[in-house]
Formats: C-alpha cells, structure tokens, sequence
C-alpha cells in the first residue's frame, strides 16, 4: 500500500507587508471618499490568497476591483428598482376598497418578508460561488454549482423551523445545509463530497444547549467548534481527506488577545490579527492523500459579483 | 539571454505542474520546453505576460498570460525577471514595487496623514466659497425648514407695536449698511436665553433673552449680532462646514465599529465649535460697526453680555464651547463702542417686554 502524503496549508504572509497594503488602501479610500473599498478589498485578497500554500503551492485570486464594483452597481439598481416597483404595487392595493385591499396588503408584506429571510441565504451563497471561481489552485478555478434561491428557501425554512423547535432541531438544519452547499463545491472538474449526520453530534449539541443560558451563549461557540471539527473529517475530494482541530480554549485564546492587540494599539494591529486568525486556523489544518492532478480539467464558469454587490449594500446585515 | 531559464507551469486547462525550461526565440516569444520530456508545452508572447500579483519580498514571481486563460508560470528566482528582455520591462517595473516594506509605510503613511490634514482644512474654505455662491432659492428653503422646526414648539409672540418697533430696528441698522439683505426678525415664546440666525436671513430671538436684558440697546445689540451673522452667511457656511465635514469622516473612518465614530464625531464637533467662535467674533466686531453707523448706543453690546454672564452660573471653557468667553468678547468689543440712541422709543420697549405675555 502507498503511504498516504499528508500536508499542511501555510500561510507565509507578514503583517508589515499587508499593513502597507491597508494603509495605501485607507490613504485611496480617503481621497476617492471610498469608491477605492472594491479595489481595496481586492488588494487585500490578491494578498492573503498569494501567502496561502497548499502542497507548496501557492492560491491565486483573480477577482479584479472593477468586477466588484459595477457588481455593486447592479445591486444597487436591482435594490432601487424592486423598492420602486414593490412601492407602486403597495399604493395600487392600498387605493383598492376595504376587504380585497387588506387581504391583499397582508399577503404583500408576508411575500416581501418572505422574500427578505430568503434573500439572506441567496445572496451568501452568491458571495461564496463569486470567492471560489476568483480562486485559482494550479491555473484550475474552483467552483459552486446549483441554486442560490433554493439555498436561501433551505435556509430560511430550516431556520425558522429550528427556532419553532427552540433550536433544538439545529444541527439536522445545519447538515442540511452543508449537505447542500459542500456537495456543490469544485475544484476544477473534481466534486467535493460531504456525507455527514446530524445524529453523530447531537448528543454534543444536546449538552452545549442545556448549558446555553448558564454559559451566556459560549457553549455554542463550543459546538461550532465541535461541528466544524466533524464537518471537516467528513469532507474529501478526489481521495483526499482532511481534519481541523480546532478547539474552544486555544480559540478562545486567540479572541481575547486578539482584542487586546487592537484595543493597545488602536486598532493599528488589524493586519497582524488578521494574519493571526488565518495562520491559527491554517495550523490546525491537516490534508492527507494526494489528488491525481493531470485528472483535473478546468470546468467551472465564473459567477457574477453582483451578490457580493448585495452584501456590499447591505453590509451591516452580512458584515 | 544566457543561462538557463526554469520555471513550472500550469496550463489552465488541467491541475498538472509541469517543470519546464524556459527559451526566448525570436519575436519577442518565450517558449516553454518541458523538462521531463523536452516537448514544447507553450510558447507566449512576452508583452502578454502580467505579473499574477504584486510581488512582495519572500514570494515567488508569478506570471499569467493574456492568451492563456488560468495558466500559470511561476519563476524559480525573482531575478529571472531581468532577463527576459526589454519587451518584459512592464513586468520589472510592477516588481520594483513593494520590495522596500519600511520606506513604503513611511512614505503612505505620510501621504495619508497629510491628505487627511488637506480634507480638513479644505471643507471651511470650501464652505467659505460655496456659500455666497448658493442660489438664494436653496437656501432660503432650506431655512424655511429649519425656520419651521423652530417655531413647532416655540410660538411667535404677536403685537402691532412691537412687531413694528422690530422692524424699524432692522431697517434702520440695514440702511445704515446700504445693505439689501433680506431678513425676517421675529420674538419667540421660548424661556431659553438665546437667539439664532437661520440660512435665508431668518433671525429669531427667545422671549427668555428678552427679559433678561434690561435696556433697549442690548436687544439692538442681539439684532445686530445676529443681522451681521446673516449678512456674512455665517449660517450656509456652518451647514455646508458641517456636510463636509460629514463626508470628510465618513471617508475616513468608513465602515469601522462605534469607538472611532464616535471619537470622529467628537473631534469635528470640537473643530466645528473652533470655527464658530471664529464667526461669533467676527459678527461682534460688525454689530458694533452697525450700531455706530446706525447711531444706536453700542455700549448695548457690553450691557448684553454682562447680563449674560450673570445669567450663566457654570462658566463652560472656551475650547468646548461655540462661542467666546464672555469676559474675552466684552474686552473685544470695549475699545470701539460708542454712546448714542436707545434704537427705539420707551414706549415702543415696554410693547417689546410685553409681547409674550
């Protein structure tokens, strides 16, 4: 039997070098009053992907300034013209007489609310379809495949469901979704592959939402933690596997020094913990197997930006 | 080119890494011969190549190519850079960038600071130059607003006499100006010891400041005050300031969390109230220009504010404050006033006294 390589992914970046990079950012930002953020954030990106090695090679991404901003654009117009239209339609059935008029005004907020908690899901799925075809390994894009709207009904339904069952049906709503969306991941012509269940971590759950309330909510970073651990075993593609040991202490560590570097340094460290929350994250990485590379075609199409134009609008929903 | 190139390559159409030797042949091309099996992989126009990302010390020089969509050619050392010849030199310039990390952040960081200090400086110029510019259409609308919110909870007194005895106030000190400033001065229902001059020459003065003056000449005094505030655009200029100064802050602080926000909102409030004792001085030294050329008894300047200052108990420091300290703008206006007429008659007073009532 072969020996099954195993490998860590690194990140070689250094916090001076991306402090100059925000700082030029911040310096564009300024004088174009912040129209520069698209190509800022690209910058930003071109960096931390270029520092990122998997097998010694090293993540390319090929997202540019432009796409992001008339992706924003569209956004903006889409968001413009469907509260023009949504305004008009609410006036013609406010003005019609008293029953039809009601009934029918109820049944337009419910839609928009509808279409509000379903947006939610749909424009993050589009901002992780935009990064992965941005992201280049070995001249091949990865890739996300199927329906940003039925992601977004999925999520919306199994969410509102959970929180009916106060969330204690949360993990089968999770695995749900990460069945959806992993299984949809590429690299190039190569499909990743999830097969995981609720029931393997719900007695870890169970526990971290007894302790929910007496621990303020910390248990439940636990279980993310627990979850992504599991998640991640579950993973492969092409034959290789992977593991993360991520764990509460050591993260929470991470968090509270995190804290103190910005708060000492009045938030000039960012960079650093930036840097510092890859590399903790990266460390705990571990790939084993090896991928049959010549095997992998290029395949997957680029997706448009303009669901992280929707994000950009909305930033404070989705920050 | 001398010596051997080498390098790998990814061709965008498969996963696979190929080591391969670079050669220059003629016409500006660069082919790429793989090492394994000496087959030629690629062969790619020098001018089509882009360097994949900036360069930063530590990280190898990679490059892709406008004909190869994805494909990917990353160089052994940086320094083969320099020999690919003259028609690569876009490539060399774009590397230079970034190798020097120290000097850069000296040099940004510079930039940035003295852009920032530029934006700040530049919004009261901005402000000074825009405001007379305004179309008096613009402004007046919005002073009607502002003129509006005002008076919602704050009712204007009424009174033939008084209203008349106003106006004749403001005319004589507008004539006395060969000024056609148009403005409208009205007493408010308000116990507050205070007066406001609104953008389109709205002045209105609250019944609280009324009774605490005590002669005819410090009411002359606050109208005056708050005429030359009209006069020199004194109110358009702090609206357009405080804009500016809005977009100034939101550029440089953008999307970050609530402590800088607030700590930017701190300072341009600060700077703000540092340009609005600017002007509160400068509509002193006019209202007693006015009073004098009007021939009303300036004195009232000083009659004003020592009433002030025994209104108010708790002295706030100059530099918080949006106007100057008391005792500072007394000794300011002492040297230039001059005796003269009440600005209007006992009787016309009393009627001033008795408005609100």
């Amino acid at each position: 039997m072969d020996q099954v390589k195993q490998q860590r992914v690194v990140n070689d970046g250094r916090g001076a070098d991306l402090f100059l990079i925000m700082l030029v950012n911040y310096l564009l930002k300024v004088v174009t009053l912040g129209i520069y953020h698209f190509w800022a954030k690209t910058r930003v990106r071109n960096y931390m992907w270029s520092h990122t090695l998997i097998d010694d090679e090293r993540l390319q991404y090929t997202g540019t300034g432009g796409e992001l901003f008339v992706g924003f654009l569209k956004a903006v117009g889409l968001f413009i013209g469907f509260s023009i239209s949504f305004v008009i339609v609410q006036t013609i059935v406010g003005a019609l007489p008293s029953p039809l008029g009601t009934v029918l005004g109820g049944i337009l907020f419910f839609a928009l609310l509808v279409l509000l908690m379903v947006g939610v899901g749909a424009v993050l799925y589009q901002v992780n379809r935009y990064m992965l075809t941005r992201t280049n390994y070995r001249g091949i894009r990865c890739g996300l495949v199927g329906s940003a709207w039925y992601y977004g009904l999925l999520n919306a339904g199994l969410m509102l469901a959970a929180s009916l069952t106060l969330y204690l049906t949360l993990p089968w709503a999770r695995m749900h979704l990460y069945r959806y969306s992993l299984n949809n991941h590429y690299f190039g012509s190569k499909r990743l592959e999830f097969e995981g269940s609720a029931s393997d971590v719900y007695g870890y759950f169970f526990v971290c939402w007894l302790l929910a309330i007496p621990t303020l909510g910390l248990s439940l970073l636990a279980y993310r933690l627990h979850e992504l651990r599991y998640v991640a075993s579950r993973v492969s593609l092409d034959g290789v596997g992977c593991s993360v040991e991520l764990y509460f202490w050591p993260y929470v560590g991470l968090l509270i020094t995190n804290f103190l570097l910005l708060v000492f340094t009045l938030g000039l460290a960012y960079p650093w913990v930036k840097l510092r929350n890859v590399r903790f994250l990266l460390e705990r990485v571990e790939l084993v197997g090896e991928p049959d590379y010549p095997a992998i075609r290029q395949e997957m199409a680029h997706g448009d930006a303009v669901g992280e134009g929707f994000a950009e609008a909305l930033d404070g929903a989705f920050a | 080119m001398g010596g051997a190139l080498y390098g790998w390559w990814a061709d965008g159409q498969t996963a696979a890494r190929h080591r391969v030797e670079m050669i220059g042949v003629s016409g500006g091309a660069l082919q790429l011969r793989s090492v394994d099996n000496g087959q030629v992989l690629a062969e790619l126009s020098l001018r089509g190549l882009r360097l994949s990302e900036h360069v930063f010390p530590g990280q190898p020089v990679r490059l892709t190519h406008r004909d190869w969509s994805d494909a990917l050619l990353t160089l052994d050392t940086p320094e083969l850079l320099g020999r690919l010849g003259p028609e690569a030199a876009h490539l060399q310039r774009r590397y230079r960038f970034g190798r020097n990390v120290g000097r850069g952040i000296v040099i940004w960081g510079g930039a940035t600071v003295v852009s920032l200090v530029g934006l700040v400086l530049a919004v009261p110029v901005l402000a000074g130059l825009v405001a007379p510019a305004l179309p008096a259409a613009w402004t007046s609308e919005l002073g009607d607003k502002v003129v509006e919110r005002i008076e919602r909870d704050r009712p204007a007194c009424e009174g033939p006499q008084a209203e008349a005895a106003l106006q004749g106030l403001l005319d004589r000190l507008l004539a006395a100006r060969n000024s056609d400033t148009q403005g409208t001065l009205r007493v408010l229902d308000a116990s507050s010891v205070n007066a406001v001059a609104v953008p389109g020459g709205h002045m209105r003065v609250f019944s609280g400041l009324v009774a605490e003056v005590d002669k005819p000449q410090a009411l002359a005094a606050v109208v005056a005050h708050e005429l030359a505030h009209v006069i020199k655009r004194h109110p358009s200029e702090a609206a357009i300031r405080q804009v500016g100064w809005r977009i100034v802050l939101a550029a440089a602080i953008g999307d970050a969390s609530t402590i800088p926000q607030i700590a930017g909102r701190l300072s341009t409030g600060l700077l703000e109230q540092a340009y609005s004792r600017e002007a509160e001085a400068e509509a002193d030294r006019m209202a007693v220009a006015m009073l004098n050329e009007a021939g009303i008894d300036s004195r009232g300047m000083i009659d004003l504010f020592e009433s002030l200052q025994q209104q108010r108990e708790v002295s706030v420091p100059e530099w918080l404050s949006s106007h100057p300290a008391l005792a500072n703008r007394i000794e300011a206006v002492r040297p230039r006033v001059k005796p003269g007429e009440p600005g209007m008659t006992d009787a016309d007073w009393q009627a001033v006294q008795a408005m609100c009532d």
